[in-house]
C-alpha cells in the first residue's frame, strides 16, 4: 500500500496502472484538505490525462485543487538540478499552496528522465536526498514514478532503494530521510545487496560535509559482514569519522568487532 | 629433551590417565623451560593446575594462564597464541614452552573445530620457536578425539620420552578425511528442507524455526547470520543444486547446508583469515561462521557444512 509518510517511488510499465497508483495517491491528498499535483514532462494538456482519474478533476483544476505542472518549464531533462535548486522549488509550491488556504501539497512526480542515465541518476539520487528530508519536516508529500519501459533493472532498483517504500522494483533495502538520524536503513542489507548499498549510499552522501554519520537501523532486520564493509569503505573514502547504526542486532555489533572496523559502529536502539 | 632447533615448532600430545602421570608427563617440560630461562606457561583447568603447582620447584617462574573452554572459538584461540607467541618470539625467546588442555567432547566441547585447529596449528605456528604440549585425559577423552589427537601431532610424549609419531598426517590431507558423525538430531526428518535457497529465503527459514525453540534471542540471531554466510558461499563458490536442511529440538538448532562443489581444501580454511581476504574483496565468511558459533564440515558428495546453535551436544 502506497503512504504519503514513506515518499514512496512507483516503477510501472503498465500506463493505466500507474495512473490509477497516482490518481489513488492524490486522491487521498484531497480527502485531507491537501492541494495537489501532477509534475511531468511534456506539454501540460497531455499531462492532465495522468489525473483524469480524479473524480471531478475539471471542477477541482478551476478552483486550484489540482495542478498539472510541466517539469520543461523549470528544468532540464538531461541535467538533474542541484539539492537547494529542488528543494527550493518544491518549497515554492508548499508554501503557496499553504497561503491558499490548504493543509498541504502532495504531488506525483515523474522523475524518470533523471533516473535513466548513470551520470545524471548518481546525481538524482543525491538531490532527491534533500528533498526527502525537506518533506519530513514540511507539509509536504512526494509520489515519485518512473518508466519500466524506460529505465533499466538497475535504474529502478537504485532509485526505489533511495525511497522509504517502493512499487514496481523489489529491492532488498530502503536507505532514506529520518527525522532523528541522518538516514534510516530498513530491510536487509546481505552479501547480494551489498553493491547496490555501495553504489546508493556513495551517491546520496555526496555533498555532505558532516563527518559523522548516524543510521537509524532500527528498520534493518538483517546485515552482513559485506554491507558492514560497504559503510566502512564509504567512511574511507568520504572522511566520515563514525557511521553508527543505531538499533540493529548484537550479532551485527559482534561482526563489527570481529572484523576490527575503526569507523562503523553499533549502538542498541532508543 | 627433545633437540630439535630453537626456530622450528614442536608440536606434541600427551595422553594421561592418573594425576601421577600427569605430573610425571607435564613437569619435566615446565621446568626444562625455566632452566633454560625461556617463557613457560600453562593454561590447565584448576584441578589440575593445582596439581602441577604442588609439583612444581619454582611454580612462581611458571605462567599460569586460564584454560581453553568449550565458549572459546578455535580462530579466537589462534589468533590470541600467535599474537602472543610472536611477540615473544621478537622479543629473543627460542624455545617457549606451552602446555595446555584442548576442548574436546569430554570437557563439553564439540570437537570437530579444535580438531581442524590442532591439525592447523602444525603450518600455522611452524616459524615460531614453541614447544606446545596438548593434554589429554584418557579417562574422560572419546576414543575418536584419541585418533585425531595421534594423526595430527607430530610427536607424542610417552613415558618420559618425547617420541616422533609415525601416525602423524600432514594437516591438508588430515582435515579432507574427516567424516564427522551424524548429529542425533538427523535421525528424524527436517523440520525444513530446501532446494536452491537464497541467502534471504534461507535466513528466513532458520529464523522462523529456531525462534520457536528455547534457544536464546542472541544464538538464534548468530545461527541465522552463519546460515546466512552458508548459503551465500555455497551460492558464490560451490556448485549447484544446493540443499539446506533445518532440524531443530527444544534447546537445539542444526542447520546444514550442501553444494556439489570441493569446498574449502585447507586444514587452515576458516581458522585464520586467507591471504587474499580484505575490507575491499572479501574472504570473511567462513571464519566469522567458526566464529559464531560451532562449525563442522565434510567433504562427502560435495562440501557440507553444519551448524549448530544452543546445546552443541546433545
Amino acid at each position: 500500500m502506497i503512504s504519503a509518510r514513506d515518499h514512496p517511488y512507483v516503477a510501472l510499465s503498465d500506463e493505466a496502472e500507474l495512473e490509477r497508483a497516482a490518481a489513488g495517491f492524490l486522491a487521498e491528498g484531497l480527502s485531507q484538505g491537501e492541494r495537489v499535483g501532477y509534475f511531468g514532462w511534456g506539454g501540460s494538456d497531455s499531462l492532465r490525462v495522468r489525473v483524469s482519474g480524479i473524480g471531478g478533476v475539471d471542477e477541482l483544476f478551476g478552483r486550484g485543487v489540482v495542478q498539472v505542472r510541466s517539469l520543461d518549464e523549470w528544468f532540464r531533462r538531461d541535467e538533474v538540478p542541484d539539492p537547494s535548486s529542488l528543494v527550493s522549488f518544491w518549497a515554492e509550491a508548499t508554501n503557496a499552496a499553504m497561503e491558499a488556504g490548504f493543509t498541504a501539497l502532495r504531488v506525483v512526480t515523474d522523475t524518470t528522465p533523471w533516473a535513466e542515465k548513470r551520470p545524471q541518476r548518481d546525481a538524482f539520487l543525491c538531490t532527491e536526498r534533500f528533498v526527502d528530508r525537506y518533506r519530513l519536516d514540511h507539509r509536504f508529500a512526494q509520489l515519485c514514478v518512473g518508466s519500466r519501459d524506460v529505465l533499466s533493472d538497475d535504474a529502478v532498483a537504485e532509485v526505489a532503494c533511495i525511497h522509504a517504500s517502493s512499487v514496481g522494483g523489489e529491492v532488498p533495502f530502503h536507505l532514506h530521510a529520518a527525522l532523528d538520524a541522518d538516514l534510516a536503513l530498513d530491510g536487509e542489507a546481505d552479501a547480494f545487496a551489498a553493491p547496490l548499498l555501495e553504489r546508493v549510499v556513495n551517491c546520496v552522501r555526496c555533498g555532505d560535509s558532516n563527518t559523522e554519520l548516524v543510521i537509524d537501523a532500527a528498520g534493518l532486520k538483517f546485515i552482513s559482514h559485506q554491507s558492514l564493509l560497504v559503510l566502512e569503505r564509504h567512511a574511507e573514502r568520504s572522511n566520515t569519522t563514525t557511521v553508527t547504526l543505531r538499533g540493529t542486532s548484537r550479532s551485527a555489533r559482534q561482526v563489527v568487532d570481529l572484523l576490527g572496523l575503526k569507523r562503523v559502529r553499533v549502538e542498541p536502539g532508543w | 629433551m627433545v633437540s630439535t632447533a630453537p626456530t622450528s615448532y614442536v608440536h606434541e600430545a600427551a595422553v594421561y590417565g592418573s594425576e601421577e602421570e600427569l605430573v610425571h608427563l607435564v613437569v619435566p617440560v615446565l621446568e626444562d623451560g625455566v632452566r633454560g630461562g625461556q617463557p613457560t606457561m600453562v593454561a590447565l583447568h584448576d584441578r589440575e593446575a593445582a596439581v602441577v603447582r604442588s609439583a612444581l620447584r619454582e611454580p612462581d617462574a611458571v605462567t599460569f594462564l586460564p584454560p581453553l573452554t568449550s565458549q572459546e572459538r578455535p580462530p579466537a584461540t589462534i589468533s590470541r597464541f600467535t599474537l602472543m607467541l610472536g611477540d615473544l618470539a621478537a622479543r629473543g625467546a627460542q624455545q617457549i614452552h606451552v602446555v595446555n588442555t584442548v576442548p574436546h567432547p569430554g570437557l563439553g566441547a564439540p570437537w570437530d573445530g579444535w580438531c581442524r585447529y590442532e591439525a592447523a596449528l602444525n603450518d600455522l605456528l611452524a616459524e615460531l620457536p614453541v614447544w606446545g604440549m596438548c593434554l589429554y585425559d584418557r579417562r574422560i577423552t572419546p576414543d575418536e578425539v584419541l585418533d585425531h589427537v595421534e594423526r595430527t601431532h607430530p610427536r607424542l610424549a610417552v613415558n618420559g620420552d618425547h617420541l616422533r609419531n609415525d601416525r602423524y598426517e600432514p594437516p591438508d590431507a588430515f582435515v579432507l578425511s574427516l567424516t564427522p558423525p551424524p548429529d542425533p538430531l538427523q535421525a528424524s526428518p527436517p523440520a525444513v528442507e530446501m532446494l536452491d535457497p537464497t541467502a534471504e529465503t534461507g535466513r528466513h527459514a532458520v529464523e522462523d524455526v529456531a525462534s520457536r525453540t528455547r534457544l536464546d534471542p542472541e544464538d538464534v540471531e548468530r545461527l541465522v547470520l552463519a546460515t546466512s554466510e552458508a548459503v551465500t558461499n555455497a551460492v558464490l563458490h560451490g556448485r549447484a543444486p544446493v540443499t539446506m536442511k533445518v532440524w531443530a529440538a527444544p534447546e537445539r538448532t542444526l542447520v546444514t547446508v550442501h553444494d556439489h562443489g570441493e569446498g574449502p581444501q585447507g586444514a587452515h580454511h576458516g581458522l585464520v583469515l586467507g591471504p587474499h581476504a580484505s575490507f575491499g574483496g572479501g574472504g570473511y565468511g567462513l571464519w566469522l561462521m567458526h566464529q559464531l558459533l560451532p562449525v563442522t564440515y565434510h567433504h562427502e558428495g560435495g562440501f557440507t557444512i553444519s551448524l549448530t546453535a544452543g546445546k552443541t551436544t546433545p
